[in-house]
């Protein structure tokens, strides 16, 4: 059988995390969906696809805000949505993000089932590539204390090996408990940067438990909450570790940031959907996996010539 | 004689100038189908690169996008017209927007088509209809949901 190759599109979606998983026979897993706003919405209004799976890893408005307008779009079909509990479904919030979902599910266009550990989302035909939960467990999820601590991790494997790893908005504590050892292909964030308990004495223990080849920071420029944190990205690159951004912030170049002038527009150049808000510094980030490597998109090179020219990239360790 | 535009690939006559707008429209047409179909040469890719620099690709899309499902909240019609929308953001609607909401009380919640313009705002809604009163939802039992398989 041919090797099986998969596309990741890593989203820049202003703040907010969205990555879509492009499989062999072209359907989609979407791997969070993105704010109310996500351009991932205009993308998918322009054709009919397959969606194989939705998952959210946990139920902020910048991870799930996207999906009433998703799943009310004409024309998709869905097979499971995948959702863990976060916090009370009393709240308000979250009855407003879930109500469409819940309204559709009624009607029998998917299913929505618990996210948890060893929740096999996808798996290739020859079983060498597969997309799966390594966390919460059903416990871990009850038992958290806040949203973020639930935050699901997902992995994409090669033969086992671990490629990508998608922790959400994970405290970097759990992220390293859960893949302790792994130097996966690409990390993203987690929490687009700044991962929440960064303010802990032994957090630089935890970011060296896991070195990641390139860490993908999914941050707006507008309304980051600070994010960003310069010392994680920092302590990555000091570690070898190549670091890319989605947007800029004013931390990497304010001049530019006032002008509103886009590093790179990769959004246009891989034929995705920018934004409608911020600046774009590596946009989107695409990769495409085969059971023995991850081979990233040909504007590598052109985005690191044009951040070296920046005032102070965080990215650069600087 | 013929004259070559920078960047874009393009190579005319000068007694074609007139027809320079249309062709640089087609040739970035062209290309973001291209890409959109993973069928870029490397020429085409580098001057892809060199020519989204010239373009407001954000401005293109905005344009170009229809109008999506949302629901809302309409929090005042007094003045303004406020509305919360489901991910918790309060906007207050430009008077072209709000004249959609002419049905709705204050207090009602509601689901839209809503055109997004550049920074996220609205800027048109349609397909205006009502969803219950504000504490409906609740009303649902959630507890059990999702499901475990």
């Amino acid at each position: 059988m041919a090797d099986e190759k998969l596309i990741v599109d890593f989203w820049d979606v202003g703040q907010g995390d969205c990555s879509v998983v492009r499989l062999p026979d072209n359907s989609l897993v979407i791997i969070d969906v993105g704010p109310r706003t996500s351009p991932l919405i205009d993308w998918l209004q322009e054709k009919p696809r397959r969606i194989h799976s939705i998952v959210i890893t946990h139920n902020d408005a910048d991870h799930a805000g996207g999906l009433p307008a998703l799943v009310k779009l004409p024309g998709l079909t869905i097979g499971t949505v995948y959702m863990l509990e976060d916090r009370n479904k009393t709240d308000e919030q979250f009855i407003n993000i879930f109500r469409a979902v819940r309204e559709e599910q009624k009607k029998g266009r998917f299913n929505v089932i618990r996210l948890e550990t060893d929740r096999l989302i996808w798996e290739s035909a020859t079983k060498g590539l597969d997309l799966i939960a390594i966390y919460p467990s059903f416990s871990e999820n009850i038992e958290a204390m806040k949203p973020n601590e639930t935050s699901a991790i997902l992995c994409l494997r090669q033969k086992g090996k671990v490629g990508i790893i998608w922790p959400g908005d994970a405290p970097m504590q759990i992220v390293a408990e859960k893949c302790n050892g792994l130097t996966p292909s690409i990390l993203t964030g987690p929490h687009h940067g700044g991962p929440v308990d960064r303010k802990k004495k032994d957090f630089k223990t935890w970011v060296a438990a896991m070195q990641p080849e390139r860490l993908f920071v999914s941050v707006g420029t507008k309304r980051n909450y600070n994010l960003p944190a310069p010392a994680y990205l920092s302590q990555r690159a000091g570690h070898g570790c190549r670091v890319v951004c989605s947007q800029l912030t004013k931390h990497c170049d304010n001049e530019q940031v006032n002008k509103d002038l886009p590093v790179l527009q990769t959004a246009a150049l891989l034929g995705l959907r920018p934004p409608r808000s911020g600046t774009p510094c590596r946009g989107c980030l695409r990769v495409t996996v085969s059971e023995t490597e991850i081979i990233t998109d040909a504007y590598d090179a052109e985005h690191q010539n044009r951040v070296e020219k920046l005032r102070r990239p965080l990215c650069l360790g600087k | 004689m013929e004259f070559e535009v920078q960047d874009w690939g393009i190579k005319m006559d000068c007694l074609q100038l007139p027809e320079l707008p249309r062709e640089l429209a087609r040739r970035f047409m062209f290309l973001l189908s291209a890409a959109e179909n993973e069928q870029l040469t490397e020429k085409d890719q580098a001057d892809w690169v060199k020519i989204s620099d010239y373009i407001d690709f954000r401005q293109f899309s905005v344009d170009r996008s229809p109008p999506r499902y949302q629901e809302g909240f309409l929090q005042t019609n007094k003045e303004k017209f406020i509305v919360v929308w489901h991910d918790g953001t309060r906007e207050s609607l430009p008077p072209k927007a709000a004249r959609a909401l002419g049905d709705i009380n204050a207090g009602e919640r509601f689901s839209a088509h809503v055109k997004l313009g550049k920074n996220d705002e609205t800027i048109g809604l349609e397909r205006v209809s009502l969803l219950g009163a504000t504490s409906e939802p609740a009303m649902e039992d959630w507890s059990a949901w999702p499901t475990k398989s």
